[in-house]
């Protein structure tokens, strides 16, 4: 049977059944009839032969004694009649033949016309031995002839042989025709057997073709169906068992599923980017999350190469590390597009089942908020740092300068501690709002800030109450503009405070006698407090920085008026934990505008 | 023999496209070293350009190596010449990101300028032709390539409008006038950077379709995208 390859198209291939059946069985059948045929027909033939034999033999016995008489007394004419006459009469051919061999008389032809018959085998064995028989061709009688000759005395040492001789062809036509029905007998076996076998393996083949194409279903994958034992115990049992290899086949099919499955749900589900590549480079396989941290369509990119795909150079060097070193690596990448992220990766060598290795892995979290954090931190720490020193160094030095010296002097001492007083002033302020921004800050982290439904215009009055004392100092003046009914949701302590610091630094950086005003109105479902003041501006450059802890558009200015560098942060963290914003608008030399948008809540009904 | 061939142009593929992300990392540093004012970024810049320059001569060497041992023809040949014409580009592009961080390193110790020139923009938009450019080389991308083509004459405007500004600036604050000259060459840096990543673009045209556009781009853009130079 021809080998095929698996998953060709399946073709007849090898002998189909039929044809290892039918042409021996056939040919047995015929070749046993044909056998038979010819046995019978020799035995037949031979039996035939043998019963006439004896016939003539027996006829020669009779006619011994009156051939005796007849070549004593007669002459050749009277041989020759009672040759003739008793050949007619019993229906055989006779012929007498002389010791050497002429023919003397011959009932059928005229004996001149034969030859010597002296080599006769027939007339050989009766010279011989007494009798001879034979079944040979005739020339003169033109046919198979059956003779028996038998050697006759008469006289002293004379003898002669009287043959008689029946046609053979009698029994031949018989026989032929026995023959012809045998074939057409044989040619009906032949018939009978080819049906037989067709039926035969009918019965057989379409069982198989059964199976077969219910092994072709399960080598397609379809392992739901089973097959139909056939009748054929050989069968069954084959089928049985590939019905049990199909049960097995799907049980572990379904193992394999559920593992896949488990392990995709896992790759899936990862919040860290996984990437593996092989030896060339080349990307095997991105989970979801490395596919959307670098912004790739898994689809399009899979099989290229890492740097047709990712054009980050570190993570390029890192790969080719991998690669070549065969051992753990660990770097961090930073990303540029969409925008700037730090990326840390990890990468191992990836192994196939036998151990080998096959390319590398690598993993990748994306530390990016850990490292904002981080810098946020040690912003802060080197700022607050510096913050505090400068007052603490003025202090300080003043003190050492008194103990030096100068407490001799009233009026310098009085001076010095003055300042020194200022500065204590200056840090309580800083830690105060230090402290005030930590507590926001983490109010909002948790989001524990209770807000309600209250009136607007008390916070602004209760603010200007706090700042009273500096406005006038500074000549400024301070009007507040809000409807009553302007209701917003708030929580008043936070809102105070930050309004205190938008019109506190109003009146610091505005110019004595200058004008401030307090507006508080509604604009679509917001409520917006605004300051605004006629201090020198801010240019445009630093208004989106202005909310910075601790920036200073003006390092000597901010500093001779006595600010913390926190109260704008202030501002913007009470305005985000209300679920609002901080903003400002300004024009350089001609004031400024800070503005807090807060939620809007409905105006209540007219009151008495 | 062809599989060798095939195996070798994969490989330099690969070569380039680090080059590529070398050049852009250094830009993109460059112009950050700019914007925050960061002496020891610019200073890492400065000497991360020998890198690119090692990179450049085994590009060259490579590709010698290629033409000699395997004499490639058509396709092929043509795959070698440009990549051999954007090495070079790229080592380029990598030193005028030196110029911007020498500059930077200098800036960062002054007094920062005021100009109201739109410099995140030009940054922008130049570092984005770079990109695109090595974009098309990866996805053999001709119409890429052609935008930009057009995306150059943005940049040479903007640099126009740039010297204009700084004219006025030195007139109206002369003691400023280092720095604002400074400026003046970083905008300078980066419209040749501009022209650099259009080269590039125009190379892989070249490597596509084998024409050499770069002397009448107008007319190829015209009979391509159909749009006006």
């Amino acid at each position: 049977m021809a080998y095929q390859g698996l998953g060709e198209r399946p073709r007849r291939t090898g002998v189909p059944l039929v044809w290892q059946v039918i042409p021996p069985f056939v040919l047995l059948t015929l070749g046993i009839l044909g056998v038979a045929t010819w046995h019978a027909y020799t035995t037949v033939r031979d039996f035939h032969q043998r019963q006439v034999i004896q016939e003539l033999e027996g006829r020669a016995f009779l006619l011994e004694d009156a051939l005796a008489r007849r070549l004593n007394e007669g002459g050749p004419d009277a041989l020759a009649e009672w040759t003739v006459r008793l050949g007619a009469g019993s229906g055989s051919r006779i012929t007498v033949v002389a010791e050497d061999g002429r023919v003397l008389a011959d009932s059928a032809v005229p004996p001149e016309s034969l030859e010597n018959h002296r080599n006769r085998p027939e007339i050989v064995a009766a010279l011989r031995d007494g009798r001879g028989a034979s079944v040979r061709h005739s020339h003169s009688m033109q046919g198979v002839m059956i003779n028996v000759a038998v050697a006759v005395p008469h006289g002293e040492d004379a003898a002669a042989i009287l043959r008689l001789g029946l046609p053979a062809d009698v029994m031949q036509a018989a026989l032929r025709g026995m023959v012809r029905e045998s074939l057409l007998g044989a040619v009906a076996v032949a018939l009978a057997a080819i049906l037989a076998s067709l039926v035969i393996t009918f019965r057989i083949t379409r069982p198989l073709a059964q199976l077969r194409q219910g092994a072709e279903r399960f080598a397609r994958g379809d392992l739901s169906t089973r097959l139909v034992l056939p009748e054929i115990t050989e069968l069954a049992g084959l089928a049985n068992t590939m019905n049990q290899m199909a049960q097995e086949l799907e049980r572990r099919m379904q193992t394999i599923r559920r593992q896949h499955n488990e392990l995709d749900a896992v790759w899936t589900s990862m919040n860290e980017g996984v990437a593996a590549f092989d030896g060339e480079e080349r990307i095997i396989n991105l989970n979801n999350a490395a596919a959307s941290l670098f912004d790739l369509d898994l689809a399009r990119v899979r099989g290229r190469h890492i740097q047709e795909v990712i054009r980050q150079p570190e993570l390029q060097g890192l790969v080719k590390q991998l690669l070549e070193l065969r051992t753990p690596v660990e770097g961090e990448l930073t990303l540029l597009t969409p925008e700037e992220r730090h990326i840390q990766a990890r990468g191992a060598v990836l192994r196939d089942a036998q151990g080998e290795s096959i390319g590398g892995l690598l993993v990748f979290s994306d530390i990016t908020r850990l490292r904002q954090l981080e810098r946020a931190r040690k912003d802060f720490v080197a700022n607050v740092t510096h913050e505090i020193r400068t007052p603490i160094t003025s202090i300080k030095g003043y003190a050492e300068t008194l103990l030096d010296g100068a407490l001799d002097n009233p009026g310098d001492a009085a001076r010095f501690l003055a300042v020194i007083a200022r500065q204590a002033d200056r840090l309580t302020a800083l830690i105060d709002d230090i402290l005030s921004l930590a507590a926001i800050e983490q109010d909002k982290d948790r989001r524990v800030v209770q807000c309600e439904d209250a009136p607007v215009r008390p916070v602004l009055e209760t603010a200007l109450g706090l700042c009273a004392r500096d406005a006038e100092s500074k000549q400024a003046r301070v009007r507040i503009d809000c409807p009553e009914r302007l209701h917003g949701v708030i929580n008043r302590a936070l809102l105070e405070q930050a309004v205190v610091n938008l019109l506190g630094n109003a009146i610091k950086y505005g110019p004595p006698g200058g004008e401030v005003v307090l507006r508080g109105r509604a604009s679509g479902d917001k409520a917006i407090i605004e300051v605004e003041d006629q201090g020198p501006g801010i240019e445009a450059h630093h208004l989106e920085r202005v909310f910075e802890r601790f920036y200073r558009v003006d390092r000597a200015r901010s500093r001779r008026a006595g600010g913390t560098g926190l109260g704008l942060a202030i501002v913007k963290h009470v305005a985000e934990l209300h679920s609002g914003k901080a903003g400002v608008r300004s024009t350089p030399g001609q004031g400024s505008v800070f503005s807090l948008e807060l939620p809007l809540a409905p105006e209540p009904p007219p009151s008495s | 023999m062809r599989v060798h061939l095939q195996r070798e142009i994969d490989r330099l593929k690969k070569q380039i496209l680090h080059l590529g992300a070398l050049a852009e990392k250094s830009v993109h540093d460059a112009v950050q070293a700019l914007k925050r004012r960061d002496a020891d970024l610019a200073e890492d810049v400065i000497q991360g350009d020998t890198v690119i320059d090692d990179i450049e001569v085994e590009i060259e060497e490579e590709c010698q190596k290629i033409l000699a041992l395997h004499q490639p023809v058509a396709h092929e040949l043509r795959y070698i010449i440009a990549i051999l014409k954007i090495n070079n580009d790229l080592e380029r592009v990598g030193d005028l990101a030196v110029n911007v961080a020498e500059r930077a390193r200098f800036l960062a110790t002054q007094e920062p300028v005021h100009m109201q020139f739109d410099f995140p923009g030009m940054t922008e938009k130049v570092q984005a032709m770079l990109r695109e450019s090595l974009d098309a080389l990866v996805h053999s991308d001709v119409d890429l390539a052609y935008r930009v083509c057009i995306a150059d004459d943005e940049v040479d405007a903007l640099h126009r409008q740039m010297f204009n500004q700084v004219q006025d600036a030195i007139r109206a604050r002369p003691d400023q006038l280092e720095p604002l000259i400074h400026l003046l060459s970083v905008s300078r840096h980066l419209e040749r950077i501009a022209d650099l990543a259009t080269n590039i673009a125009q190379d892989i045209i070249y490597m596509i379709n084998g024409d050499i556009v770069r002397h009448h781009v107008e007319d190829y853009l015209q009979q391509h995208i159909g749009q006006q130079p």
